[in-house]
């Protein structure tokens, strides 16, 4: 029995950063929205003075995958197997979503990344790209983009050195928050990067320094450093979250109706057009929510996922090419390594997690790669990263795991360690795709996303390139031992933490035959449908995501507004 | 009867240089707590059948098996006689499975767990292991 909920202007699936911004930005333009988030309701009481390492350890805040997760296979011919838990990303669910527990990163995409292919052609040739990629150009430039990158950093209220990066695109001032206080570790690595010729810089983060009060009128205190803010929501709002700027803002408007426990199974459409969403409550009970509009504003997979269960849109065909839906998937690659100092702490229990000393001399093309063997690149960075005693017990290589030489090891490096990082761009190919698993279901009886996806070997020379890069730096840096980065394993390890920035299978573009949404994500199959959020990059950069969906986020935001005013 | 756990966790951490071995600390009692609750029984997995063991490393736990009955598994295999020796043939690759295995990567995260958590969760007794690595962010 589906009990039939009274029409609402916009239906919005998922209450994270883009769900947020897009209540946010609708309410304010008269909008009535409903939005609806599988999690539960968040509060930052729960883990307010908690201070405790195990909470991101048990993956509190992370989606349930007991009840669904996705399968994967490395290649078209495997049968894919699923994730039993979380590991290699770790998406958040409830409201705020995955806003409560990254980093707080927010740096742009460099004005490459926007027209890889064409900017790649044209400086090294069409045969650089490897056959079998599916590289696109955005749809997009920097430039279009640039005045919703500037509206979601003065929100948010991010901090940074305009400069500081030689390497970023125009922007119209300086950041609204200075940087972020140094700490020991990184700075020992922008330092020896420095004398290495590279151009270290604080990255951008919407973590405060200082206390900000945001064009809307929404004020968050400055961080305390206290160094819990790693895959856990920070105690007092200073990291920019859903939760803390743009959600205070819908629901002081009167006209946002948020409900949680409530996950939609469908869209549901007829002759290229949706009239809602099917909905289940906690209970159980079936709802469909009518809506003039309907936005997907869920993680990549749940996006894509929705899509297809739906049956809207046209899947991707891998075989023949045709179709968009699931098509260019992609993910980052990482390389960690770590430099221990025997006669020097690096007071790693104090800082904001996400604050780091990045370098972005070798992401994008920002070296030329005549004669290297791969296009791409990507960023190398050290963060403060406070994890505490047990995330940190980071030891020398050749290290056992147990015993005396394993306990006297853990006392003698506890503290004394900096993580090097190196996080890469991965092309997307035509066989890296997000279809419905055939087998395994969820717990509403609904297939799983599948993802088919390995390392290739573009992806394996980049990785050894910034591998060796790294380790430049990390030597030095004058350790006392360095701890080499690790080779790529020989299959994609689902089980390793490497990072949550999973990429496309809705993507954006210019062309309705390689793309599902137009360049404001709006379904080129539904007029009345966005999917926006990670799903939409038609590849990932060495950059990570989170600015530049926020930055769609507002895009889109402005082409609902207009369609719900025209019709 | 022997308490063939705590024998493991007090091989995987012995008494070191003044600092109490794992069953010293309540560690042990924290990863029984651990083994015995949600994590233990996988309650935060995906257990839907079918159960395939893949052709490469990849894709983690793939046992019908909880992490607790994988624990239990790995005890069999390791016996009570020469732990020591009997994990060095563990990881080489010697003795047991690779559910045996991956179950000892398992019980040293959950030792470490135990050691260096927050006393509020059963182990470092009174912040001890914190004072003795030097963890300068503890509240005790």
């Amino acid at each position: 029995m589906t009990r039939e909920r009274p029409e609402t202007d916009v239906v919005i699936v998922g209450c994270g950063w883009v769900g947020g911004i897009l209540a946010a930005e609708l309410t304010e333009a008269g909008a009535d929205v409903v939005v609806l988030e599988r999690g539960p309701w968040r509060d930052r009481a729960d883990v307010a003075g908690s201070h405790d390492e195990m909470l991101p350890r048990r993956l509190t805040h992370t989606q349930d995958t007991a009840t669904d997760t996705w399968t994967l296979r490395h290649d078209r011919t495997e049968q894919a197997l699923p994730l039993r838990q979380a590991g290699a990303w770790t998406p958040g669910t409830g409201v705020g979503g995955s806003s409560m527990l990254y980093g707080g990163v927010l740096q742009r995409l460099q004005p490459h990344d926007f027209v890889a292919r064409t900017a790649l052609t044209q400086r090294y040739g069409a045969a650089a790209i490897p056959a079998d990629s599916t590289l696109a150009d955005w749809g997009i430039t920097y430039d279009d983009l640039a005045p919703d990158y500037d509206r979601f950093e003065l929100m948010a209220g991010v901090s940074g050195k305009a400069g500081a990066n030689p390497f970023e695109g125009p922007r119209t001032g300086e950041y609204p928050m200075p940087p972020l206080p140094p700490t020991p570790g990184p700075t020992l690595f922008a330092d020896a990067a420095r004398r290495l010729g590279l151009h270290p810089f604080p990255v951008p983060n919407g973590t405060l320094p200082l206390p900000y009060t945001n064009p809307d009128g929404i004020s968050r205190p400055a961080c305390t450093r206290c160094g819990y803010c790693i895959g856990t929501p920070c105690e007092i709002g200073a990291k920019a979250d859903a939760l803390a700027t743009v959600l205070p803002v819908a629901f002081r408007s009167g006209r946002m109706d948020l409900r949680c426990d409530s996950t939609v199974v469908r869209v549901t459409h007829r002759d290229g057009r949706a009239d809602g969403v099917v909905y289940r409550d906690a209970a159980g009970e079936v709802h469909h929510q009518r809506g003039r509009v309907v936005v997907l504003a869920g993680y990549t997979f749940t996006n894509v996922r929705l899509l297809l269960l739906s049956r809207l849109g046209t899947p991707y065909d891998p075989t023949t090419g045709s179709g968009t839906v699931g098509a260019n998937y992609s993910y980052n690659l990482l390389t960690t390594g770590a430099a221990f100092f025997a006669d020097r702490r690096m007071a790693s229990h104090i800082g904001a997690g996400g604050a780091a000393e990045y370098v972005a001399d070798f992401n994008a093309d920002n070296v030329d790669h005549t004669g290297l063997g791969f296009v791409g690149g990507g960023m190398l960075w050290s963060a403060a990263h406070v994890t505490g005693p047990i995330g940190g017990a980071i030891l020398p290589p050749g290290t056992p795991r147990w015993g005396h030489e394993f306990t006297r090891a853990l006392r003698q490096w506890h503290d004394r360690v900096v993580l090097g990082v190196g996080h890469g761009e991965v092309l997307p190919y035509r066989d890296h795709t997000i279809d419905l698993d055939p087998g395994y279901r969820d717990a509403f009886g609904d297939p799983l996303a599948r993802i088919t996806f390995d390392w290739k070997p573009n992806e394996r020379a980049l990785h050894g390139f910034l591998r060796a890069r790294l380790s430049e730096i990390l030597h030095e840096m004058g350790p006392t031992i360095v701890g080499e980065p690790a080779d790529l394993e020989s299959h994609f390890d689902t089980t390793r933490y490497q990072s949550t920035h999973n990429t496309g299978g809705a993507i954006m573009g210019a062309d309705p035959a390689t793309s599902t949404v137009d360049t404001t994500m709006r379904m080129w199959e539904a007029e009345n449908v966005w999917v926006v959020g990670g799903s939409a990059f038609p590849q990932s950069a060495g950059t990570g995501p989170t600015a530049t969906i926020c930055a769609l986020a507002y895009r889109a935001s402005d082409a609902i507004r207009a369609h719900l005013s025209s019709a | 009867m022997t308490d063939a756990l705590a024998a493991l966790a007090d091989t995987i951490f012995p008494a070191t240089d003044g600092l109490g071995s794992a069953s010293e600390l309540g560690a042990v009692d924290y990863v029984r707590a651990t083994l015995d609750g949600p994590r233990g029984r996988g309650e935060n997995r995906y257990a839907a059948a079918p159960f395939v063991q893949p052709a490469h490393a990849g894709h983690g736990w793939q046992w019908p098996e909880t992490p607790a009955q994988g624990v239990d598994h790995l005890l069999t295999v390791l016996g009570d006689d020469d732990l020591p020796a009997r994990i060095i043939e563990l990881e080489a690759g010697r003795l047991g499975d690779d559910m045996a295995r991956a179950a000892f990567a398992l019980v040293c995260t959950l030792v470490l767990e135990g050691v260096l958590a927050d006393p509020r969760h059963g182990g470092n007794a009174d912040g001890a292991a914190w004072r003795w690595i030097g963890y300068a962010g503890g509240t005790r």
